[in-house]
Formats: structure tokens, sequence, C-alpha cells
């Protein structure tokens, strides 16, 4: 009774994790597939999300959601000084001048919030108390409200790439950029758009967490490597089979957890990647469109 | 001689030197720069020869640290300490390459070394009771050398340790450049596809590389236990791994004496700027973006092959999208 207990609540975790993996690799991905930029800063701006998120709530006060509004438009708007400082400057440069310097903004982004917010984790109470009886399992509330949530943005997010003017200038713009330009479309101001809904994704990201695991300067580099792997296994440029992978990843671990410590579930999950890697090296949904 | 080529056998000069010249800190401080130097120097082999830009390079040097401070408690000698760290650095890297050099693209092989130098962080830092966790374990004392008593710590002899393999490495790349397998090795790393079709074994090649830079990286890891007479789980943070592109895109990732050059400029710096301004980071940060805007060729590539004068005039763009000796990269 405990171990099913155990597995069903696990299994719950697993989704929500998923769904917030899925909302920071789709980020990840836009920057990626649409602009060819390996933003490695991208974890920094979900550890932004939750940071400013937690310093909103806890030193000035405000409430939850408008703290986490606050925090996310915050990270949008860093996000669009930090295409127009650097992003902008090396987004037609080869691979590993991108890489460079966006590894360059993760360490200055990270050390920043270190000096100025401090090294402590910061915890903030979830703004839904209640919780819910699901398959005999009392969840917590605020997770499913996540999970909600989450789920609501993807769906937004793809129906603003799919059925908007604006999302077919963002996925065409990338392949014909000459055309693109002639038809009027400026790719700099496409280029400016993606990473703006790419760190709000990952601040939004972070914010929602920050009830669930607290705030940390250094909570994005935990999340880099898995964001990577998702979407390169998901086949890149593949915005979608990001998300599922995201989500297939976070079940992955909630269920591991249900039979290890977290730490191992963790692990588990990131290893069972490695043979996906190899015996599919482009992703396992390369071949679908996004 | 071209001037980048003067001025590395310069450096190494001046790093040969300085044990004798200098008091017990800058002995310190020097070998400790040299042992990370071995992570830049594998990495930019690793970039310039198998195509892969490696950020697990970390990883290989806390893994030699660590091999080497095991088989110390296990009552082993200096050398056995040093080929057990090389040879369990190399094993992985042919794991690991087994799987990095099958990708095509290159952002691919970036990712999945990021990915293990996650795994192993995190089992670093899950598995404390063999690790020690953040605090790490001690290597006290000292150890043998063909008869010859070695102390840990930074020494005269550690330092030799330290640094006459790396300066080997050097003189050997330089010496090697224009031999025929110097000219295949930059094939392989140029152009692979070429490389192929005059009948050369790519992919072999490129996993030896991969290999041999772990190996490399495990080296310095070992030295680096041995100079600091302390492991721990921190080694294994891709930051470190982080640092050493740092070092190598500084100093000129497509040139072997880049990693050199980095070293030799960034690593004082960042000791002095951690000094004055305890979020050093900020800086290697804002250095990392400065390198990749504005001179992302690097110290060595701005020098070039420069002689008399001459002046290399193509821009930094141009040969960053050429690549490691001018081959074409492609995402």
């Amino acid at each position: 009774m405990d171990f099913s207990y155990a597995l069903i609540f696990q299994t719950f975790n697993g989704v929500v994790w998923g769904l917030i993996f899925a909302l920071i690799a789709l980020g990840l991905s836009l920057t990626f597939g649409l602009m060819n930029l390996m933003n490695v800063a991208h974890a920094s701006f979900y550890m932004l999300g939750a940071v400013l998120t937690a310093q909103f709530v806890t030193r000035l006060g405000l409430g939850f959601w408008s703290g986490a509004a606050l925090a996310t438009i915050s990270v949008g708007g860093l996000g669009m000084v930090v295409n127009r400082l650097v992003l902008a400057r090396v987004v037609d440069s080869p691979p590993v001048i991108g890489l460079l310097a966006t590894a360059g903004l993760l360490l200055v982004i990270e050390s920043s919030t270190l000096a100025t917010f401090g090294a402590v984790p910061v915890s903030v109470d979830p703004p839904v108390d209640a919780t819910f009886s699901i398959f005999g399992v009392d969840y917590p509330g605020y997770r499913l409200v996540v999970a909600g949530l989450a789920v609501a943005i993807l769906i937004v997010t793809f129906l603003l790439l799919r059925f908007t003017r604006f999302g077919l200038w963002m996925r065409a713009a990338p392949q014909q950029r000459e055309l693109a330009l002639i038809s009027g479309v400026s790719s700099g101001r496409i280029n400016t758009a993606t990473v703006i809904i790419g760190s709000l994704l990952a601040g939004v990201a972070g914010a929602l967490v920050a009830p669930i695991a607290g705030a940390h300067f250094q909570m994005g580099s935990s999340v880099l490597a898995v964001a990577f792997t998702v979407i390169v296994v998901g086949g890149a440029g593949n915005l979608w089979g990001a998300v599922v992978i995201a989500i297939l990843l976070g079940v992955v671990r909630g269920v591991a957890a249900a039979f290890m410590t977290p730490s191992e579930a963790e692990i588990l999950s990131l290893v069972l990647l490695l043979p996906v890697l190899l015996l599919r090296p482009d992703g396992i949904l390369a071949k679908a469109r996004s | 001689m071209s001037v980048r080529t003067a001025l590395g056998v310069v450096a190494l000069l001046v790093l040969a030197v300085m044990p004798f010249v200098t008091g017990p800190y800058a002995v310190f401080v020097c070998a400790q720069m040299i042992t990370l130097i071995y992570i830049a120097a594998s990495l930019q082999m690793s970039f310039a020869y198998a195509r892969i830009l490696s950020f697990m390079q970390g990883t290989f040097f806390g893994l030699g640290s660590y091999v080497a401070c095991v088989t110390h408690g296990s009552g082993f000698t200096l050398p056995v300490m040093l080929l057990a760290a090389v040879a369990a650095s190399g094993v992985l890297g042919v794991v690991v390459g087994l799987v990095v050099t099958r990708m095509k693209a290159a952002h691919t092989a970036v990712i999945c070394t990021l990915l293990v130098a996650t795994i192993v962080l995190m089992c670093a830092n899950s598995f404390v009771g063999i690790t020690g966790g953040e605090d790490g374990l001690s290597l006290r004392g000292g150890s043998y050398m063909f008869g010859l008593a070695v102390a840990f710590g930074a020494n005269r002899i550690t330092y030799c340790f330290a640094f006459l393999p790396l300066a080997a490495y050097f003189i050997f790349v330089m010496l090697a450049e224009r031999t025929t397998f110097g000219v295949v090795m930059k094939a392989v790393g140029s152009n692979e596809v070429r490389a192929a079709q005059l009948g050369y074994q790519v992919w072999l090649r490129h996993l030896a590389v991969f290999a041999a830079a772990g190996g490399m990286a495990g080296y310095g890891g070992a030295m680096n236990a041995v100079v600091l007479e302390h492991v721990s789980s921190a080694l294994f943070d891709p930051n470190l791994s982080l640092t050493a592109v740092l070092w190598t895109a500084v100093g000129g990732l497509a040139h072997p004496f880049g990693a050199l050059f980095g070293g030799l400029l960034v690593f004082p710096l960042t000791e002095l700027a951690a000094r004055a301004f305890k979020y050093v980071d900020i800086v290697v940060g804002a250095l990392l973006i400065a390198a990749a805007l504005l001179f992302p060729q690097g110290i060595a590539g701005l020098v070039g092959e420069r002689r008399l004068g001459h002046f290399n005039r193509r821009s930094s763009k141009e040969m960053l999208a050429e690549g490691p000796e001018g081959r074409s990269q492609t995402a």
C-alpha cells in the first residue's frame, strides 16, 4: 500500500517536473532550432525566474502570482537586453562562438545573482495550500496548478507558432533569411522575438518551480545538461519532440524515485539517455516536423 | 619560426626556470596553473584533431585526481598513481569517444560531453562515502619514483613532474607540425571527408585523439592532486571545464599554444582579480564574452603565422568559420 502510494505520488511529481522541463526545453529549442544558437545562458534565465520570484515575494512582500509575473517579465526584458548586447552579434557566427559567448553570459548572470542575492537558498510558500485526493493519493494542489499552467503555456506557444502570422515568420525566416528579408520580414526582429519568448518560457518555469524546489543561484546548472539532451534526443530543431521527451524524462525520473533516492533517480534518468544518443545521435524524433 | 611559435617557446622557457628562481609560493601557484593547463591543452587537442568541443575535460581531470588519490591510499608508488590516472581517464575517453565520435553534428557531441560531465558530478556528490563529496579526500605524505622520494605538495620535484610532460607535448606538436603524422592529424581534424577519401581512418583517429586528450587531462588531474594534496567532488564541476574553454578561447582554439597562452594570461588575471573582487566569475564570464565577440581566434590567432611584419589579413570570423586549421564548421 505504501509502495503504490509512493509510486503514484512520484509519478505525478514526474509529470509535473516533466512539464517544467518541457517549458525550459521549448525555450531552448526555439533559440536552437530557429536561430541555430546553443544558448547555454538559457539555464540562467530559468534560475533568475526562480530567484527573482523568491526575492519579490520575501523582500518586497508581493503576492506569489504578482511576484512570479514580475519576475517572468523581468527575465523576458533581460533576454531582450542580452540579445541586443551579445546574442545578436553571434547569431550568424560559427556555433562555437555562440557557445563561448553564451557560456560567458551564464557565468556573468550566475555570479551577479550570487553577488546580489547571496548563496543561501530561498524558499517560497506555495500560493495554493489545498491538497487533492487522486487515486487515493493526497497530492499538493499547487503542483496540479503548475501542471495545468505549464500545459496552457505550451498550448499557447504552439498556437502562436502555428496559427499566427508572426509564428509563420518565426518558422520561415530561419529557412530562407534572404527571402524573408525581401518579403519585409526582418530576421533581426524575429530573432529578438525568439529570444524573448525563449527567456519568458525559462523565466516562468523558474517562477513556478520556486515554491516547489526553492531558489538558488546554481539551480540553472542542474537543468542545463538535461535541457540540452532533451532537445537533442527529441531531434534538434523539432520543438515538440523536445517537449515530448522532457515529459517522458520527468515521468521516468518520477517512477524511478519510488524505487530509489531522488538523486539516484535523477542519475538513472540521465544515464538512460546515453544509449539513445548512441543509437540515434540525431534524435529519436528527428524526422518529425514541428 | 613564426611569432606564435617563438612566444610559445619563450613561455615554456619561463615556466622551466620558474621553480629555480622564485620562492615556494610562486612554485605553488605555477604548479597549480600548469596542472590546469592540461585541461585546456587536452580540450584544444580534442577540438583541433577530433572535432569535439568537449565540456567534460574537467571530468577526466577529476577522475585522474581521484584515481591518483585512491591508488596512493592503496599503497602504490607515484609511477603507478600517474599511470593508473592516465589509464582510467583514457578508458573513460574511449568509452565516451565511442559515442561522441559517431555524432555528425558538432552540437550533439558537445551536449553529450556535457551530459556525461553532469552525470559524473551527480554521482560524485551522491556517493559521498567513496568521493568524500565536497569535503573531499586528502593525499598526505609522499611517494617514491624509481627509488627517489617525492614529497607531495608544491616543490621543485612535483613541479617538474607536472611541467615536463606538458612541455614535451607542446614541443612534440611543434616538431610534428610539418611531418606526415602532423599533416595527417591536421587533415582528419580539418576535413574528415577529404581525409577519409584519401584512405585515412578518420573515425579511429578521432577516437584515439579523444581518448588521448582524456588521458592527458587525467595526468594533469593526478598531478593536481599531488600538488594540492587534496581532491573533492568540486573537481567534476562542469565549471572547471568551462574555465578550460575560456583559457583555450582566449589563447586560441585553433592552435596548441592557445591553451598555454590562455592559461598564462587568464590564470594570473583571475587570481589577481580574486584578491580584489570576491565574485571573480563575473570577470571570467565577461572575458569569455569579450573573447568570443572581439577576438574569437584568440591570442594564437592574433599573432598568427606572422613573420617579419607580415600580418594575417583574414578577419576573425573568416578564421573561425574555417575552424581549426582551416576546416569548415557546420552545426
